[in-house]
């Protein structure tokens, strides 16, 4: 997996952590059933604090992309090979965006809204 | 001394690995082929530690290994490195592994056609001779060709087919990346190696039942240890951040380091595990290190000193694009 922080940017830490891994699981260099890093050798090799990057695997469970279990660390759960089905529609959208001069906030959450509108 | 004609790296390989140890096994058939007749029927095989025979077998036994080692053990290392030299692939690795074949070759011969000799015109086999002498002339034939093979051949500039040094990823400044993935052995072979596991537990419990107690324990000694080589050179952590190349073995031993400033270059290239390093594991040759647990890509890092270190891990692209980039700027930082 590959994970990039900028520390200078706007987005807190542990959103970019875990937004690099559904990035990964986007692209399927994360399958179901993979280990993620130990959150320690994670924290340790990005230099920031155990709990961010805790925080980040906690998000990525909340939206059931990864499972927790003691002793065994995160684990990708089947969601997140889903994940990649979704690849060429999300760079399709992301380039269409890009080519309207969209901010990505605003897609972002015009993506959301659509999820919600969706779910009613 | 400049040879007369430039040294092919190929004809002498093949002189060294191929045709040398036919020409050696040849002779050791000729030899044992003589004597033969004159062996006691059974022959002694195998002799214990105290040097006393404790082993008995037919007669032709002796020719059968010669060829099979002998020979077998050459042509296994020309079929899978020649294809690869004859394509350009160069490296101490390869001319390495050309005088380990003659080497072994040589030993195989001796050893065989000495044993044959000294159990001419015995009645018995219980009467034959100890082993030292001839064990002893099998390792310094081994040796004496093994290390004449190596200064046969040319000296080799490393040269690793397709690979190239990767272009390295754009990094914003005083961001901080990480790559990390598992190193593991092809799925197939961890079902093997689990197989055999279980056939020496089974072994184990049935010699357990049958009061064979040393068997057992025997059994036992040799799967801790199979186990222990497995979780210590099997599965590899590797990760690249800012402080370089990391490979930790499951077991946090052993542990290999490439720091930032000891990168000349990273790249992909694919690896044979036989042909470049003579099996799998954590292997060490001469100009090389190789985690190699399968035949694949493999991260392929060169040190400042020309060192390399290959390790077959998935996804050795992006390693290679990040290590090249963390490397580019930390000597920029330090320029500063």
């Amino acid at each position: 997996m590959l994970v990039r922080i900028d520390p200078s940017s706007d987005v807190p830490i542990f959103e970019q952590v875990a937004g690099s891994i559904r990035a990964d699981m986007v692209t399927g260099h994360i399958r179901p059933g993979d280990k993620l890093a130990s959150a320690r050798q994670l924290a340790a090799s990005l230099q920031v604090n155990l709990h961010t990057v805790l925080r980040a695997y906690q998000l990525l469970r909340d939206e059931g992309l990864v499972d927790m279990r003691r002793g065994r660390g995160a684990v990708a759960t089947p969601a997140a090979g889903t994940l990649s089905h979704l690849r060429s529609e999300i760079l399709e959208l992301a380039h269409k965006a890009l080519a309207l001069g969209m901010p990505p906030d605003a897609l972002a959450a015009l993506v959301r809204d659509s999820l919600r509108d969706g779910a009613d | 001394m400049t040879p007369l004609v430039p040294a092919s790296v190929v004809a002498r390989f093949v002189v060294v690995a191929l045709a040398t140890p036919a020409v050696l096994t040849a002779a050791a058939l000729g030899l044992q082929g003589m004597w033969l007749g004159d062996l006691p029927d059974p022959a002694a095989t195998h002799w214990g530690t105290s040097g006393t025979p404790d082993g008995f077998g037919p007669a032709w036994t002796f020719p059968a290994v010669t060829v099979g080692l002998g020979l077998g053990v050459p042509l296994l290392v020309a079929i899978t490195t020649l294809p690869m030299l004859r394509r350009g692939a160069r490296g101490a690795t390869f001319r390495f592994m050309g005088a380990f074949a003659l080497g072994m070759s040589a030993f195989m011969a001796t050893l065989n056609t000495g044993l044959v000799g000294m159990q001419r015109g015995l009645a018995s086999a219980t009467d034959a001779p100890g082993v030292a002498p001839t064990m002893l002339a099998a390792f310094g034939a081994g040796a004496l060709l093994g290390v004449g093979g190596w200064f046969l051949q040319p000296r080799q500039q490393a040269k690793v087919l397709g690979w190239e040094p990767s272009a390295g990823m754009e990094l914003a400044t005083g961001e901080r990346v990480v790559w990390m993935r598992t190193a593991s052995m092809a799925r197939w072979t961890v079902i093997l190696a689990s197989a055999i596991g279980a056939g020496i537990v089974g072994a184990a419990i049935a010699a357990l039942i049958a009061g064979e107690l040393a068997a057992a324990w025997l059994l036992v000694g040799a799967l801790v240890v199979a186990a222990l080589s497995a979780a210590m050179a099997g599965v590899f952590h590797v990760r690249v951040d800012d402080e370089g190349l990391t490979a930790v073995a499951a077991l946090g031993f052993p542990r290999l380091r490439v720091p930032l400033d000891d990168v000349a270059d990273a790249g992909v290239a694919p690896v044979n595990g036989f042909a470049e390093f003579g099996g799998y594991g954590l292997r060490s040759r001469p100009g090389a290190t190789g985690i190699v647990l399968r035949n694949s890509d493999a991260l392929q890092v060169t040190r400042r000193s020309g060192r390399r270190l290959v390790i077959t891990v998935d996804d050795a692209q992006t390693a290679a694009a990040l290590l090249t980039a963390l490397a580019a700027r930390a000597a920029t930082r330090k320029e500063a």
